[in-house]
């Protein structure tokens, strides 16, 4: 279950925090919930599904201090715990981490794991013209950080 | 360059195999220590129950706050000041029966614009309500026909429009209990606090199924009249003339209304340049005296071609006198003390 999750809630949580700390602590939430709650699913997908549901609200929880966190205090695994690849090697990925909250998160959730706009907005909490405005507008953004050609390449349909 | 340049930077974030292990034996310690916890829940969960009857016998603007902790997390004074100023008596929330399902209410408070109800569901002893893991579904207060919905009345039978969203708490450990708190928005025009009869509705209990599918539990009917107190504190509409936020593609965008509680705000705002398929927003937020800020949890509204309107929740109930301004985008509106 860990090898199979830990990348993927890892990415979520970086995408949503823009931390690697506060994403391993999603990651262990997540992880957690999924040993301690265990759950059968019809397949990968629906499973994925769900494990993409909990990281999100995980994110939302992290960032809304009212809400206790329902979890073990984690000892840190060390810093050789994760691989970052190097700002120069990846002008996508820090161009889309320099976007606003909610433009990162539908072009994560539109790109990335290919969710349809109703479906981002079910997950982001907001309403589908919204989504398609932050998909608008982020791609817009990239276009400028990356430049003519390549930054609307990078994102096509 | 094709589109998979992202997924393909993005997939370079991993764990390190050192990282794997270590996680791995941590969630195992964590586990372990999880289900120590779980073999003392039952006195955690009976103290739950006390704390609510304490509510229930009129002690209960002092135990308001500590109960409503297990749906919002930890409350500060202030918080929990706001909410025993809001909260309904018990004698003007009685429990409900219907085909032996009792639904008392726990709880309940709420201003002009928000309402929240923590509500028991207790089928007849002996029926067992399972735990759906979402794979199975989830249990709804509501079925997918006319008839099944919840729905919010005024004393003349009229259908008073809302948003409303429910969450389920931690299970009390009793197989036929479920508890619910339910969150009303009004539609503008509907005051939760002017005194007048609002009967809410619940139809039964449903399960729907991951393909939605509904499967009704219990059905009956049970009603509540949370109309029958005042809120506590006053809205606050500060003068926004000249409010206005540059926005990326539709040009100025001037507020046009606000109003706060300390549960929730509403605004209205147009814009000058409209923009087919675009609606354009500034970031929303209570400016506190010490600097903080507090967010709507939620918001829904509506739009045109040049204008919308939001409103939403916070949240967590806010001390409105402890708030300095409201945030729109980059604009600050202050807030005038009463």
């Amino acid at each position: 279950m860990v090898a199979r999750w830990a990348d993927t809630v890892l990415r979520i949580g970086y995408t949503w925090t823009g931390s690697m700390q506060d994403a391993q602590d999603v990651s262990q939430t997540v992880l957690l919930k999924l040993l301690t709650s265990p759950r059968r699913f019809d397949g990968e997908e629906q499973e994925r599904a769900w494990v993409l549901r909990v990281a999100v609200n995980c994110c939302k929880d992290l960032k809304k201090s009212a809400w206790a966190r329902r979890r073990v205090p984690l000892e840190s695994a060390g810093e050789a715990a994760v691989e970052l690849p190097e700002v120069e090697d990846s002008p996508v990925l820090r161009a889309v981490q320099a976007l606003p909250e909610k433009y990162r998160q539908a072009v994560y959730l539109r790109y990335y794991e290919e969710y349809e706009v109703e479906e981002i907005a079910d997950l982001m909490g907001c309403r589908a013209p919204q989504v398609s405005t932050y998909l608008y507008r982020g791609k817009q953004k990239l276009k400028i950080m990356l430049g003519g050609m390549y930054g609307q390449q990078c994102l096509s349909e | 360059m094709d589109n998979s340049a992202y997924r393909n930077e993005l997939d370079r974030i991993r764990y390190t195999a050192e990282g794997r292990a270590a996680l791995a034996e941590q969630l195992m310690r964590a586990q372990s220590a999880e289900r120590g916890r779980r073999s003392v829940r039952w006195p955690r969960k009976m103290m739950a129950v006390a704390i609510a009857a304490a509510v229930l016998v009129g002690t209960a603007a002092a135990a308001a706050g500590p109960l409503w902790e297990r749906y919002f997390g930890h409350l500060d004074e202030g918080q929990q000041a706001v909410i025993d100023s809001l909260s309904a008596t018990p004698e003007t929330l009685p429990a409900a029966e219907s085909n032996g399902t009792v639904m008392t209410p726990l709880a309940a408070f709420g201003d002009r614009d928000f309402y929240y109800l923590m509500l028991e569901i207790r089928a007849p002893e002996g029926t067992v309500l399972p735990d759906y893991g979402e794979e199975k579904g989830y249990y709804q207060l509501f079925g997918d026909v006319p008839g099944e919905k919840i729905s919010l009345m005024d004393g003349d039978g009229q259908e008073l429009y809302n948003n409303r969203e429910f969450a389920w708490m931690p299970r009390t450990g009793e197989d036929n209990v479920l508890t619910a708190v339910l969150r009303l928005w009004p539609a503008e025009g509907v005051d939760f606090s002017d005194g007048t009869d609002k009967i809410l509705h619940i139809p039964g209990l449903w399960v729907q199924s991951p393909d939605k599918v509904y499967t009704p539990v219990l059905t009956g009917s049970w009603d509540f009249n949370i109309g029958a107190h005042s809120g506590g504190v006053e809205s606050r509409t500060p003068d926004v003339a000249g409010v206005t936020v540059e926005s990326e593609d539709c040009g100025t965008m001037t507020l046009e209304y606000l109003r706060i509680s300390p549960l929730g705000m509403r605004i209205r705002y147009s814009w000058s340049d409209p923009v087919e398929g675009v609606w354009p927003s500034a970031e929303l937020a209570v400016v506190m005296k010490d600097g903080s800020e507090v967010s709507l949890a939620n918001s829904v509204g509506s739009a045109g071609e040049d204008w919308s309107e939001a409103y939403g929740p916070f949240d967590t109930p806010v001390n409105i006198e402890q708030a300095a301004a409201v945030r729109w985008g980059d604009a600050i509106i202050p807030l005038e003390a009463d």
